[in-house]
């Protein structure tokens, strides 16, 4: 069994080479991924270390930037590098933990409405139109407002709002693969209801599935930085990147660093998770090999 | 021959929803089906789209369990109101039309095939493999394919994959939904020629679902016309390809094409559409559509009887027979 487990991640790590724009955002996640680990090491100062000499200093490659403010600093005079290295550690924390348990209860949920259908269809989509009634930004502040202010808070409020789509797209999948002949032949065959659901329906739903957690991790960021601006999500002086964004609003005319570089990080790391995801898909679907 | 199958007044209802203030309507797809089967002969069933053969084959599979009737599979009885037996169940095996969504994109030939052993016996490991390479070969391909995705194979292949599967748990009746009419000719008879084969190796009875008569007639032992999901028309295959009886018989016989040069025939063409199952018609169910059609059809549903060597369900059999033969 061991044998064939390391051949399949073989087989889909081959095919995963195959896309560029899966390798460039894999190698772009990989950096991130070393600021999380050796934030310590490699930051130049402590994220929270106020310098009041060097308020709003530009980058160093401007006429007024100098060393050793790599990329300036921001309105209190912290070191915007030593911020962005250790605030990856916060949005990929958030985009990990909030995808991950999202993608987990939305799948299992819709896989459950859309394969037993009747009642238990009924009762998990109406749940979840509820949860979409509200505008998605009003219900985390509600129930980050109940269970209180603190970024594993508004992680909850936020994998919860984002429930229903992982659902709906689960249960749409679900209902158009349920009676396709390949499931009558392994119901024929004798699997339960279980297999057919997790071992046969299931793999054959991840594609979209995939495309919508890469594409949910961005939301997550903003959207805990969201709360974070209106100070219920990551508090002060937590670096996480949302919240950065945030704070620099009122200085983007004067000084364009201190918004661009937290914006930036985010959207390369958004962007790269879109990459590995689509290469992923591809590499994980055995239709897109060529024989 | 012993018998494998039989099946007594096979009916199948659905539940039909109108609309929030109307009463439910129950159709009866199957409509008191009876007939038996004997290892390693082959019951036809032909018909028009919507006859019933369909729910007949998921009826007999067990994939919906019959509102009423009596099955037997192997000499036992199947217990209709409860969950149907996984013993039992093994018995009986079906072979998909299409076999382009009939198996699994995700999985290998060998976790497809594998997949039956897994789940009903409790062989190891190499002796599942073993068996799956045996089975591979038997239907005509090379045993190294198991580790290959079903896209990468033709048709025609993916057909004998799907044979292959209904085989491994070594069924005594293979349900075959329209097995051929997704293929090429060329590779239909070469399918046809490996179902004929199994069954004479293996001695398994077929129910051949199918709307093609020219296939009908090279495969089948007992052929079953259904219509309106009723069986009209009950007889082996020789006598009713030869003297067909039911006037729906007759009209579906004169559609098959023949290939003779210069042989004329008179083609029976057939009014309208078969009835709403919502609103079955008074009498005989054929009536609206047949040309024989006479006031005591619209009395009461005809009943499958005793008629020159076949049953036949219509009242008219022997005045339309002595019509023609005059």
């Amino acid at each position: 069994m061991k044998l064939f487990a390391d051949d399949a991640w073989r087989t889909t790590w081959n095919y995963f080479k195959e896309s560029k724009g899966g390798l460039w955002g894999l190698g772009f996640l990989g950096l991130v991924l070393v600021c999380v680990i050796f934030a310590d090491l490699i930051a130049p100062f402590d994220p929270s270390l106020q310098n009041r000499d060097a308020l709003l200093l530009p980058p160093i490659w401007t006429e007024a930037g100098h060393w050793p403010y790599i990329l300036g600093t921001d309105a209190v005079g912290r070191d915007v590098l030593s911020r962005l290295i250790y605030g990856a550690r916060y949005s990929m924390f958030i985009g990990f933990v909030v995808v991950s348990l999202a993608v987990m209860a939305g799948t299992l949920l819709g896989l459950l409405a859309g394969y037993y259908q009747g009642w238990v269809d009924t009762i998990i989509m109406r749940l979840m139109d509820v949860i979409l009634a509200f505008p998605s930004l009003l219900l985390a502040l509600g129930l980050v407002a109940v269970l209180g202010p603190g970024l594993v808070n508004a992680m909850y409020a936020i994998a919860l709002v984002m429930l229903p789509h992982f659902v709906r797209l689960t249960r749409a999948n679900v209902l158009s693969e349920k009676n396709r002949d390949y499931v009558v032949a392994s119901r024929i065959v004798g699997a339960s209801n279980w297999r057919l659901m997790f071992n046969t329906i299931l793999p054959n739903c991840m594609a979209p599935l995939i495309v919508q957690a890469t594409l949910s991790f961005s939301n997550a960021i903003l959207d805990a930085a969201a709360l974070g601006f209106l100070g219920m999500g990551a508090q002060p002086p937590i670096p996480e990147w949302g919240a950065m964004l945030a704070e620099a609003r009122e200085f983007i005319s004067r000084a364009w660093w201190v918004v661009t570089f937290p914006g930036l990080a985010i959207l390369l790391t958004v962007l790269s998770i879109n990459l590995v995801g689509d290469a992923l898909r591809d590499a994980l679907d055995p239709r897109m090999r060529r024989s | 021959m012993s018998e494998v199958l039989r099946a007594v007044n096979l009916r199948q209802e659905y539940v039909a929803r109108q609309g929030l203030f109307q009463k439910p309507l129950s159709v009866r797809a199957l409509n008191g089906v009876s007939f038996s089967l004997n290892a390693g002969e082959t019951l036809a069933v032909v018909g028009e789209s919507g006859c019933g053969k369909s729910t007949l084959a998921r009826s007999l599979t067990l994939i919906e369990t019959p509102s009423a009737g009596e099955l037997w599979l192997a000499g036992q009885p199947v217990d209709t109101a409860h969950k149907p037996d996984a013993a039992l169940r093994q018995r009986v095996q079906m072979v998909f039309q299409n076999p382009y969504g009939s198996l699994n994109p995700r999985k290998t030939i060998q976790q497809m095939l594998e997949e039956p052993l897994l789940l009903n016996t409790k062989l190891s490991r190499d002796e599942r493999r073993a068996a799956v390479a045996d089975m591979m070969s038997r239907v005509g391909l090379r045993p190294e394919f198991v580790e290959r995705y079903p896209h990468m194979f033709s048709g025609g292949q993916r057909q004998r994959i799907a044979i292959a599967r209904a085989l491994m748990l070594k069924p005594k009746v293979v349900v075959l939904d329209e097995p051929v009419s997704a293929l090429d000719l060329s590779v239909r008879a070469q399918i046809l020629n490996l179902l004929t084969e199994l069954q004479h190796d293996l001695g398994l009875a077929y129910v051949f679902i199918s709307h093609d008569l020219s296939v009908v007639q090279r495969i089948a032992d007992y052929v079953m016309v259904m219509y309106f999901g009723r069986a009209v028309e009950y007889a082996d295959a020789q006598t009713i390809f030869s003297t067909p009886q039911h006037p729906y018989t007759k009209a579906l016989f004169s559609a098959t094409p023949v290939a003779e040069v210069g042989e004329k025939r008179e083609r029976i063409h057939l009014q309208g559409e078969p009835p709403s199952p919502l609103r079955p018609p008074q009498g005989c169910p054929f009536g609206p559509r047949c040309a024989y059609v006479q006031e005591a059809c619209r009395q009461e549903i005809p009943l499958l009887r005793e008629l020159n060597k076949a049953q036949v369900a219509c009242i008219q059999a022997e005045a339309i027979n002595k019509n023609q033969t005059i």
